[in-house]
């Protein structure tokens, strides 16, 4: 998403939504959860974020944006459907609010979508269900003999599993809203195609390109009715939580000074 | 607003300028002005900080300047203070914005739940961390008056002040002229005067849309004790959610939701003077 010829543009990462055509963010071999296949494995209890360093941006849900207005910009990838990302960094391939040994930045919050992670949603469209996955490839998921952390034990599946899918599924109901939310940004043509230029103390310059944000000047001429209909629909405040967060950039900034990139 | 310990009353609450006075240019005066005691608009009630802020002229202040280095000491027993309309976006990422109990109800930042305890100024005078200082207390030692003759704002400062050196410091008048300090000063309290009318406006519609409710809150600090923050009010949701739609069109129209928002947002830093104490409301 960054670059530091100013001349050059560049695009934000895949941070697709699932049901798209290339795989999740972060996911690189989701695979329905069975006891058959998943029988023998644990999942390390662990703190570490280490798969999504390499990430820019975080999708993110309507429901969280009061949480992650806090430190970063949101944004809307230019992707179909749209997504709202957490931006998280603003050199490619960089999450500046990991650090080297996995941990997340104290005090800042983090996106649902990574703590979901390695489960996920997989949607089984001849059923029109959704049955609950896992990241095959997830580096927490082991073989391991006991009973601890085990998916399944006995051939039944543990309250691990039961935490994951009451997760997946909220994930899910809130990821739905989120959808219409941003159907409905669409529909008034309130998004606007962006770059943020970003100036860095010691000099070095970034344009981040790539993505959409809610066009201010589009949005205060927006006509009483289609307003009124978006504040029926709740959406009016997550649009204004939108807007107040895109100050982050200035953390952004900051964080990328500090760590010297 | 008000701690339990210190009973201080929301009418306490600093006021700036007389009511409804428009933001003029401020005026220095050229000549030395009538005495201070002709009615300057905190008569009878300093603002919070002031103790003893006088009209600043050349005569008076001639060899007056400012120490370089900023101390905010002086604000280190307030837990809270006013904020003009345009710095409820800056100031949600750091604080909780609420409302004073008063009439009309206006923004203020808590910067503090222990009673006089300012939880942002350090031991050495310095703002805690990255956060946002409130223009408010960048303002200080200066300050806007008015009442001395009418349409008039003249430009002021505490010289009860720390920050105020004789013979020393930047100084406030060069040749008999305001220096660029000064003039930055007037500029400055102008502005926000200016933000803080808005931010009045803000309130009554608040008041007059009857979305204000009054609040408290508890929090636990991590040796056990427990304080409690109250008299003040927030917005309450449901209220706001039920604001009819001519209503609404017309804060939209005056940029008032966006403060709405941010002050709801701004909920989310009671945290970080510690966690909710158990039973809390």
């Amino acid at each position: 998403m960054a670059e530091n010829d100013p001349s050059a543009s560049s695009s934000m990462p895949a941070a697709t939504a699932e049901g798209a055509a290339p795989l999740p963010l972060f996911y690189r071999r989701p695979a329905p959860l069975s006891a058959l296949r998943h029988f023998g494995l644990s999942l390390s209890a662990t703190d570490s974020f280490a798969f999504a360093r390499d990430a820019n941006a975080i999708p993110l849900n309507v429901s969280e944006f009061s949480l992650a207005a806090r430190h970063y910009p949101i944004v809307f990838t230019p992707t179909d459907p749209v997504t709202p990302v957490a931006v998280v960094g603003i050199a490619k391939s960089r999450n500046l609010f990991v650090d080297a040994a996995g941990k997340w930045l104290a005090g800042a919050y983090i996106p649902a979508y990574v703590r979901r992670y390695p489960f996920l949603f997989i949607e089984d469209k001849e059923k029109d269900e959704f049955i609950l996955g896992i990241d095959d490839a997830a580096k927490a998921l082991r073989e391991e003999a006991g009973e601890k952390d085990r998916l399944f034990w006995e051939g039944k599946p543990t309250s691990l599993i039961e935490r994951a899918m009451a997760f997946c599924k909220e994930y899910q109901s809130d990821l739905n809203f989120t959808r219409k939310f941003c159907a409905a940004l669409e529909e008034d043509r309130l998004l606007a195609d962006k770059e943020a230029g970003v100036a860095l103390k010691d000099g070095k310059k970034f344009r981040l390109t790539g993505f959409r944000i809610v066009d201010e000047a589009k949005f205060d001429k927006l006509p009483a009715k289609p307003l009124l209909q978006l504040r029926r629909r709740r959406f009016m405040h997550p649009i204004y939580l939108h807007m107040i967060s895109t100050a982050n950039w200035a953390t952004l900034v900051d964080l990328a000074a500090q760590q010297g990139d | 607003m008000a701690k339990k310990d210190r009973g201080q009353k929301a009418g306490s609450e600093p006021r700036l300028t007389e009511k409804g006075a428009a933001p003029a240019a401020p005026e220095m005066p050229a000549a030395p002005p009538a005495p201070v005691a002709a009615t300057p608009s905190w008569q009878g009630e300093l603002p919070l900080f002031y103790k003893n802020p006088q009209l600043l002229t050349a005569e008076r202040h001639q060899s007056f300047g400012l120490r370089e280095t900023v101390d905010f000491g002086f604000a280190r027993d307030t837990n809270s203070v006013p904020l003009g309309a345009n710095e409820l976006f800056p100031a949600h990422f750091s604080f909780p914005v609420v409302f004073t109990e008063s009439n009309p109800p206006l923004p203020v930042a808590v910067l503090g739940v222990g009673a006089n305890r300012n939880s942002f100024v350090d031991d050495k005078g310095g703002w805690r961390d990255a956060a946002y200082v409130p223009a408010y207390i960048r303002r200080y030692p200066f300050i806007l008056a008015t009442g001395i003759a009418p349409g008039q704002i003249h430009l002021a400062i505490d010289e009860a002040a720390g920050s105020l050196t004789k013979d020393s410091g930047r100084k406030l008048f060069e040749g008999g002229q305001p220096s660029p300090l000064t003039a930055q000063a007037a500029e400055f309290c102008r502005a926000f005067q200016a933000e803080f009318d808005l931010a009045r406006a803000f309130g009554e519609a608040l008041q007059a849309a009857n979305l204000l409710v009054s609040k408290r809150v508890d929090i636990q600090q991590p040796d056990g004790t427990r304080q409690t923050l109250k008299q003040f009010r927030v917005v309450d949701e449901a209220r706001y959610d039920a604001l009819p739609d001519p209503a609404f069109l017309a804060w939209r129209r005056r940029g008032w939701l966006g403060l709405v928002y941010a002050h709801l947002l701004s909920m989310r830093r009671w945290q970080g003077f510690g966690a909710p104490a158990a039973g809390a409301v």
